[in-house]
């Protein structure tokens, strides 16, 4: 079976982010880039499956601009067959990404579409959910577990009381929480092989789709510094403080 | 010319980096202070694909460059300095002589191990009486039947290896200078008591009391010395790859301090003193490193790269050292802790001016190069002189 996976380029969770000085967004010029770690965990997965036998044909995908052709090696070098860029310079919403996917999907015919569960930027947490809802396909977000038993998947999600374990129809959209694998790490030889492996480049409007946002970002800003605690002598005085100055209790 | 990385070199080095945040960055310190050699992240790097970059896929190794060995040791370097080492041993030494020279069945039973991670590899060649005169070496190695009987002593081994690729002298001169594998553990093999280095890595002398060496675990026959010395040079990048990182390494740990650390009522990286001292170290390791750069990658070229290897490892091994101390100096009481690594690092560092050819024995090559003539640095022989005479 053929499984699509997405891979959002975003900001490395090692650098310290700025905010740019007229409050539009953060500043991304020069700012070190990488494959969000939640897509990263949804192509280890399709790997993984591809190397079990159970996946034939692994595709990748990304939408945004020109540079995410690295973030596509990357998936490459992982261990997907090819990759599909959907190019273009304006900030994607997730609802514009989701109804991109479903343009691909219906042009590719996967039998899975593995999803991070939201990137690290702005942590939406929709794309996925709104891909099977055009779809109409079955959905398990937040999964930790997946087997594939013929025309069907059981899946363990992690959800807010603990785990649920599901078996879904395929074809379905699954993201992926923290704990479903541990990404591998992509070997040199792995590297040049990707160089070699098709990428292939869209344009949103060449699928008929138009990104323009929907949504507005009126001002970004810094969260407020903290400032410095203070250690209290005993319990009394802490239910005291919590009662009386900030007045939670 | 073109300074810049490309895009897959820039893919290994994010793949490296991810590699040792995510699996070495929490023990950076204990590691570094610790007695045990850290054999287990040997076999992370190996599943990594960190072992034998620059050695051919069919040899079990990642068919890389040198630059992208360079890049590695530098990345996990700025991450956790002491499993640097590891990279280096598994990329940059013996491996590379091995293999260079060895048989396919030698490359089984030796290399292979050393690439997945679960033999560690040692060179045993300095001896109590050959140091910087290496070619004064008087490991004997005499005919037994098919095999040899090897007899001597060597110093400053890392006594935790498994194997040893050891020189031995089988007649006289530089031509009589050739190479022989061994195993911990052969008979009449005996490793020494374990001493520190300043850097707190261990060594020991090694004494071989009519050791045999079966003809299959003959590295190189007489004569081998002179094409195993070009193994140096690539022993030199890693050495001098080393130095830069770890000057780096308390470049930037200083650099984070700095802006931090409030002294007089003010964060430290307002004080023009300290300013200057930080321009003049990021020179320092820019520089260094070009240099770095530009003989590994010439060297992936083919070029000749001693005189540029040469200029590396002397310009690295200093700025590091000095790139270290100033990093130190600028922290402070910190610096001089053993809470962070930078004194590590200085300590490191010293060692290499000393290591792998020492800054001395660099200028004296290349004053060779400069003037296209051989300076020995031995004494006139007894006999010229009583042909003089």
């Amino acid at each position: 079976m053929k499984v699509l996976v997405t891979v959002k380029r975003v900001i490395d969770p090692y650098v310290k982010v700025r905010v740019k000085s007229d409050g539009s967004g953060v500043e991304t010029a020069n700012v070190k880039m990488t494959m969000n770690p939640f897509c990263e965990i949804g192509v280890e997965q399709a790997v993984r499956m591809k190397e079990a036998g159970v996946v034939s044909e692994i595709v990748a995908v990304s939408v945004g601009v020109q540079q995410c052709q690295e973030t596509l090696r990357t998936a490459m070098a992982m261990g997907a067959d090819r990759g599909i860029l959907v190019e273009t310079g304006v900030e994607v919403q997730p609802l514009a990404v989701a109804k991109v996917l479903q343009k691909i999907v219906e042009k590719e015919q996967p039998k899975l579409v593995i999803m991070g569960k939201q990137a690290i930027d702005d942590d939406a947490n929709q794309s996925g959910q709104m891909l099977a809802a055009l779809l109409n396909w079955p959905q398990s977000a937040f999964t930790s577990s997946i087997t594939v038993n013929g025309d069907a998947a059981d899946v363990t999600r992690e959800i807010d009381g603990g785990l649920e374990k599901l078996t879904i129809r395929l074809p379905a959209v699954v993201t992926t929480d923290l704990r479903l694998n541990e990404p591998r790490y992509v070997t040199l030889p792995n590297i040049m092989k990707a160089k070699k492996k098709p990428l292939e480049v869209v344009k949103p409007d060449a699928l008929g789709v138009d990104v323009t946002p929907r949504l507005k970002t009126l001002k970004v800003e810094e969260p407020p510094k903290r400032s410095a605690g203070v250690k209290v002598a005993d319990v009394k005085e802490l239910v005291a403080k919590l009662k009386n100055e900030a007045r939670v209790i | 010319m073109d300074f810049t990385l490309s895009e897959e070199q820039k893919a290994f080095q994010d793949t490296v980096r991810a590699f040792a945040r995510r699996e070495l960055e929490a023990d950076a310190l204990k590691r570094a202070h610790s007695e045990e050699y850290p054999r287990e992240v040997a076999r992370k790097m190996a599943g990594a694909g960190l072992l034998g970059i620059t050695i051919p896929e069919a040899d079990g190794g990642q068919g890389g460059t040198l630059m992208d060995a360079v890049l590695a040791i530098e990345q996990v370097a700025l991450v956790c300095p002491r499993s640097a080492d590891l990279i280096q041993e598994g990329n940059f030494g013996a491996v590379r002589v091995l293999a260079r020279f060895a048989s396919d069945d030698q490359k089984k039973r030796y290399l292979a191990p050393i690439l997945s991670g679960e033999e560690i590899i040692a060179v045993a060649m300095t001896e109590p009486d050959a140091g910087s005169a290496t070619t004064d070496l008087a490991t004997a190695a005499v005919p037994d039947g098919a095999g040899l009987r090897v007899s001597g002593t060597k110093v400053f081994p890392n006594p935790h290896a498994d194997q040893y690729l050891v020189y031995v002298r089988y007649g006289p001169g530089v031509d009589g200078i050739g190479s022989v594998m061994i195993r911990r553990g052969a008979p009449g093999f005996e490793i020494g008591k374990t001493s520190h280095f300043m850097s707190g890595a261990h060594w020991a002398p090694l004494y071989f009391d009519n050791v045999y060496v079966p003809p299959e675990d003959v590295l190189l026959g007489p004569g081998g010395f002179k094409k195993q010395i070009a193994g140096f040079n690539a022993e030199r990048v890693g050495n001098a790859a080393r130095s830069v990182a770890f000057g780096r390494y308390c470049f930037n740990m200083a650099r984070d301090y700095a802006l931090t650390r409030k002294q007089f009522g003010r964060p430290l990286c307002e004080f023009q003193g300290l300013q200057w001292k930080f321009a003049e170290m990021k020179v320092k390791l820019e520089a260094a490193q070009l240099l770095l750069y530009r003989a590994a990658t010439n060297a992936d070229r083919g070029f000749p790269a001693a005189d540029e290897t040469t200029v590396a490892k002397l310009m690295c091994n200093q700025a590091g050292f000095e790139v270290a101390n100033e990093a130190l100096q600028a922290m402070g009481g910190l610096g001089y802790t053993q809470e962070t690594l930078v004194e590590y690092c200085l300590r490191r560092t010293r060692g290499w001016m000393i290591a792998g050819g020492s800054i001395e024995m660099m200028k004296n090559r290349l004053a060779e190069i400069i003037f296209e003539r051989r300076f020995s640095q031995r004494p006139p022989r007894i006999k010229n002189l009583e042909q003089t005479g």
